[in-house]
């Protein structure tokens, strides 16, 4: 019986051993994880703003650009007459 | 006594192989339960990253759009500058016609219409009407007496892409500007500033009231060189319709144009744009120099036309 009981003390060992190690693991396995899910919300939130100042840029173009027809209408002509002028000289 | 010790003995054996069972048992039901958790675990952290990379490649992209559109609002901003280098690049494109007609590299020729002594109000927006109907750059010697309390049609000249050139506030070229150089000097100085003031635009073109003859024959020969040092260049005409006493019919003026272009591979026409009859012969003018080769210019400062 006392050699059983050796055996099953050097298994429990070896086994305590084992669980030991996993709950290490798991533990770092826990903190990358929330890490993970902090960085995402930060992530997150770090995209929303983007989005917003995106849109607020968008929106700033779209006002500056309607003020600006004349002149963009201006520029695209000139640019018109040079690209026929140049064309002309090639001829 | 023995025998009950060897008893003793055995059961606490079996309770302890019995612990150690239990022990052992404990230790394999957390191992199982740990995997599951440490799978569960793993898939979250896989998942996790592949959100976070996501999100990385949005956040990218969508400060890639912010920067594009910055960079769309500063071009918007600086418009004004970059119509004025799209300008200057038509004028380079104005002066590498003129080089290869010079060179006769081209078959082309070049006809600079010019019209003096406006705006004035009656006459001038209907010459822009017709410049536009035909797609035509004009230069316009103006004088900011005439242009004084109609800053529309002063504008609408410049905004429609034609040049304007120093042709002296006042134009009085008897007892006047040609009095003496100061006179001068002093009346094209008072013009230029009109011009700045209106329109935030510098012209470095200059025509003397009367032409440089006039100028010369009342002030000297040092006017030319006066005007050079003023920072502007000068320019007369090799062509006109004559129409400066209004003396004449469009049809004539038509003809004062077109029957004398002879070989002349570049021609700086003269014209009025306050004269009646120029306007009515304005389009047949423009179509006559088109059907004879002639390309219609703008003037500009480094033109061969200009007196430098």
């Amino acid at each position: 019986m006392k050699k059983i009981n050796i055996i099953l003390a050097v298994l429990l060992i070896i086994a305590v051993s084992f669980v030991y190690n996993n709950v290490q693991e798991l533990n770092a396995l826990k903190d990358t994880q929330t890490q993970l899910t902090q960085e995402t919300v930060s992530m997150k939130n770090e995209l929303d703003e983007t989005k917003q100042n995106c849109d607020a840029k968008e929106t700033e173009l779209a006002k500056i650009t309607e003020e600006n027809s004349d002149k963009l209408e201006e520029l695209e002509v000139w640019q018109k007459r040079t690209a026929e002028l140049q064309a002309l000289q090639n001829d | 006594m023995a025998e009950t010790d060897s008893r003793t003995s055995g059961i606490a054996e079996r309770l302890i192989a019995l612990f150690l069972c239990a022990g052992l048992t404990a230790c394999g039901a957390y191992l199982v339960k740990a995997s599951g958790e440490k799978a569960e675990t793993l898939n979250s952290i896989h998942s996790l990253e592949e959100e976070k990379e996501q999100l990385s490649k949005e956040i990218d992209e969508t400060l890639a759009l912010v920067k594009e559109t910055e960079s769309k609002i500063t071009e918007i901003n600086s418009l004004d500058e970059t119509i004025k280098a799209q300008r200057d690049e038509y004028y380079a494109a104005c002066k590498a016609l003129e080089d290869a007609v010079n060179e006769g590299t081209t078959d082309h020729k070049i006809a600079y219409l010019t019209f003096d002594d406006g705006p004035y109000v009656k006459t001038t927006g209907k010459y822009l009407d017709v410049l536009k109907e035909k797609d035509v750059l004009a230069t316009f010697f103006q004088m900011g007496r005439t242009a004084e309390g109609h800053d529309e049609l002063y504008h609408r000249v410049y905004e429609e892409g034609h040049t304007i050139a120093n042709h002296t506030y006042s134009h009085t070229i008897r007892n006047g500007i040609y009095r003496n150089m100061d006179s001068f000097v002093n009346d094209v100085i008072k013009n230029r500033e009109f011009i700045e003031e209106k329109l935030g635009y510098t012209t470095n073109i200059l025509r003397f009231p009367g032409g440089s003859g006039t100028a010369v024959s009342r002030l000297g020969r040092g006017v030319k060189q006066k005007v050079n040092e003023l920072g502007y260049g000068w320019v007369d005409w090799n062509s006109a319709t004559g129409d400066g006493l209004e003396l004449l019919s469009p049809a004539q003026y038509r003809d004062n144009v077109l029957k004398k272009t002879g070989n002349t591979k570049i021609l700086v026409v003269l014209m009025h744009d306050y004269s009646a009859n120029t306007l009515s012969a304005l389009p047949e003018i423009i179509d006559g120099l088109r059907a004879q080769g002639y390309v219609l210019l703008p003037l500009f400062y480094d033109s061969c036309m200009i007196n430098k």
